[in-house]
């Protein structure tokens, strides 16, 4: 499943990052890799972004980027 | 003793506070705030140490060296010619710090890693080994707190000692590495969330997000009005007709050539219509105008030190998203409330053409800069809130309208937000002033000039029956659509100039409301003030820039002119 689909405030691990160099290594930048386990905060709305805790930071990304990242729930 | 200039570099990942720590090194003043696109332009400053002469440059947050964006294209670039690196890691974050960090070490130039936030360690319950840390990497490390100062004087002494890395590790190994290492020097202790904490949660909230976000922005109006009527009516305006102006007068009176005293100190007693520099021009930039830009970037200042715009930019995320943008557009257009210069260049982070080119023609057509707003505002009151409100919510209603018919006709796609949270910080006053003090020091050398020197202007196209002329030709089309005065053709002229004062010369025709409205919509909205029109050449080149503000133009004379005749029709049938 992806991170989309994972409930408020908890934990998952990352298993795969779908598609190209690009989307993978700007996650990459904010330290969401396979292996991380990170945090879904909140998601906003209407196919909002999605607010994730990795580590001791936080970030959102959009929708869209979201639904590319394969994890699975801890 | 080295008589080269040592070239000194600043890397490091956003909001990681380089702004502060080159601030503090050079000693120079420096706007810092903490969402995305602050630095866009490479800062560079020169300080001495021990007799040796060094060159400090600021170069853009990065999160990773492999080119995804121009600013880390620029930083690759710049590293390459650099003689030492200071890489400056939020020690709050020093995991995904660290991914920039080994990527640095591979490029074996001398390095130094600074640790900045280190005070914050503490409150969160994060204690670091530093010394762990400098045996790990094998390069120097120093813990700063840039914004008391502490450690910026060991970091300095210590550049010399900047070494190259000597860690090997292969690229599969890197993320590994960086694990290992957070956990032999990094100790998380557990600690309560605290309240800003909660805050934090509750504005990303999906309907806290909301709620707050509203909220924030009436509380802005409203601390931007009341201090800025504040001083306006209990500063600035006492001042200006009970001590400065009165001794104006009084010296002019003293002026022999008739001509040179109408220039000084204008043919009446009435500041907004005398038009001389030292009365008119004094107090539309002293008294009109300041006391808005003043309360306007007190108001900024404290969101940005706060840290809330990130996150007003994911609350706005979605409904920009509908116009093709996303939040993170929200930034520039809000930056274009102030001034459109640098909301322009705060568009130079986005990498997807077609929403830069939205971006900015969003903030054309619904962002008068401040003192623009601030003149509608004083000079709108005098015909009522309504007049007001109907201005800016034309605007409002017609940006979004464009945008979306952009949006249909620009093909393209948009891309997807990508933003960092920085945790919610007390606004320290020191730094709340330093910020203040710059920009208001950056407006009595700019805005104040200008001004002055636009009434100069309008006093010799008077003198020299320019006006007259200008008027004659521009004045047709104006009357016509727009149901203005003719005279209203060279003051659209100098609106080219400056758009403060453009709107601040409406005030002697005595418009009627109606006229008032049309005049302040069409100004905001038919060309770009000089210095944002040669900020969009620089950034997107001249094609691009004359055709947006081509458009923009054309769809300004259009709305303009239909609301005219809307307003002629309701006329007529209310006259029946």
């Amino acid at each position: 499943m992806d991170i989309t689909q994972i409930d408020r405030n908890k934990d998952a691990r990352v298993i795969e990052i779908q598609g190209g160099r690009r989307v993978a290594g700007r996650l990459e930048g904010m330290g969401i890799v396979p292996g991380r386990i990170i945090r879904k905060k909140s998601a906003a709305p209407m196919k909002g972004p999605i607010v994730l805790e990795i580590g001791t930071m936080q970030a959102a990304i959009g929708y869209g980027m979201a639904k590319k990242v394969m994890v699975e729930p801890l | 003793m080295d008589s080269l200039v040592k070239k000194v570099l600043l890397v490091g990942n956003p909001n990681v506070g380089k702004s502060l720590v080159f601030s503090r090194i050079t000693g120079l003043g420096i706007i810092s705030a903490n969402y995305p696109g602050t630095t866009v332009e490479l800062k560079i400053g020169r300080f001495k140490f021990r007799d040796q002469e060094y060159e400090l440059m600021d170069v853009p947050g990065t999160y990773s060296l492999e080119t995804f964006s121009k600013a880390e294209e620029t930083a690759v670039g710049l590293i390459d010619e650099s003689d030492i690196i200071i890489n400056v890691v939020d020690a709050t974050n020093l995991e995904r710090n660290l991914n920039l960090t080994l990527q640095l070490l591979k490029k074996n130039k001398p390095i130094i890693v600074c640790l900045n936030f280190w005070d914050e360690t503490a409150h969160k319950g994060i204690g670091i080994d530093s010394v762990a840390l400098e045996n790990i990497l094998t390069v120097p490390v120093v813990t700063t707190c840039a914004l008391s100062g502490e450690g910026i004087k060991k970091l300095i002494s210590q550049l010399d000692s900047a070494r190259v890395g000597n860690l090997s590790f292969g690229k599969e190994e890197q993320w590994c590495l960086i694990g290992s290492i957070t956990n032999r020097v990094q100790k998380l202790t557990h600690r309560h969330h605290t309240f800003l904490e909660r805050l934090s949660d509750f504005t990303l909230h999906p309907l806290g997000g909301i709620v707050s976000a509203v909220a924030m922005l009436v509380l802005t109006f409203i601390i931007v009005r009341f201090i800025g009527e504040g001083l306006l009516n209990y500063v600035c305006t006492p001042i200006f007709s009970q001590l400065y102006h009165p001794i104006i007068l009084k010296l002019s009176a003293f002026i022999p050539v008739d001509f040179i005293k109408g220039v000084l100190a204008g043919h009446t007693s009435d500041p907004l219509e005398s038009f001389g520099i030292l009365t008119t021009g004094v107090y539309i930039a002293l008294v009109l105008v300041f006391p808005y830009f003043f309360s306007f970037y007190f108001v900024l200042g404290l969101l940005e030190d706060f840290g809330y715009l990130p996150r007003l930019a994911i609350v706005l995320d979605t409904f920009f998203h509908r116009m093709g943008l996303h939040g993170y557009s929200s930034i520039p257009v809000i930056l274009g409330f102030g001034c459109k210069v640098p909301a322009f260049l705060a568009t130079r982070v986005m990498v997807n053409k077609r929403e830069k080119i939205l971006t900015i023609a969003l903030i054309l057509m619904c962002a008068p800069c401040l003192p623009q707003s601030a003149m509608i505002f004083s000079l709108g009151m005098h015909y009522g809130t309504l007049s007001v409100v109907a201005i800016f919510a034309t605007l409002f209603i017609q940006a979004i309208g464009v945008n979306l018919l952009l949006n249909k006709l620009l093909k393209g796609e948009t891309s997807e937000l990508f933003i960092e949270i920085p945790p919610y910080r007390k606004p320290q006053a020191k730094l709340l002033l330093s910020k203040l003090r710059f920009r208001i020091v950056d407006y009595l050398k700019e805005v104040f000039p200008m001004i002055v020197a636009g009434v100069l202007v309008i006093n010799i196209l008077d003198f020299l029956k320019i006006f007259d002329l200008i008027s004659d030709f521009l004045g047709k089309p104006i009357v016509l659509l727009l149901g203005l005065p003719h005279e209203i053709a060279s003051v659209m002229i100098l609106g080219f100039l400056r758009k403060d004062v453009s709107i601040a010369l409406l005030a002697p025709f005595n418009l009627t409301a109606r006229q008032f409205v049309i005049a302040s919509i069409f100004m905001v909205l038919y060309v770009p003030c000089i210095a944002s029109f040669f900020t969009l050449i620089k950034e997107n080149g001249a094609r691009t820039t004359l055709k947006i503000v081509g458009a923009v133009f054309v769809f300004g004379l259009v709305i303009t002119s239909l609301l005219n005749a809307a307003f002629t029709a309701v006329h007529r049938i209310a006259l029946f």
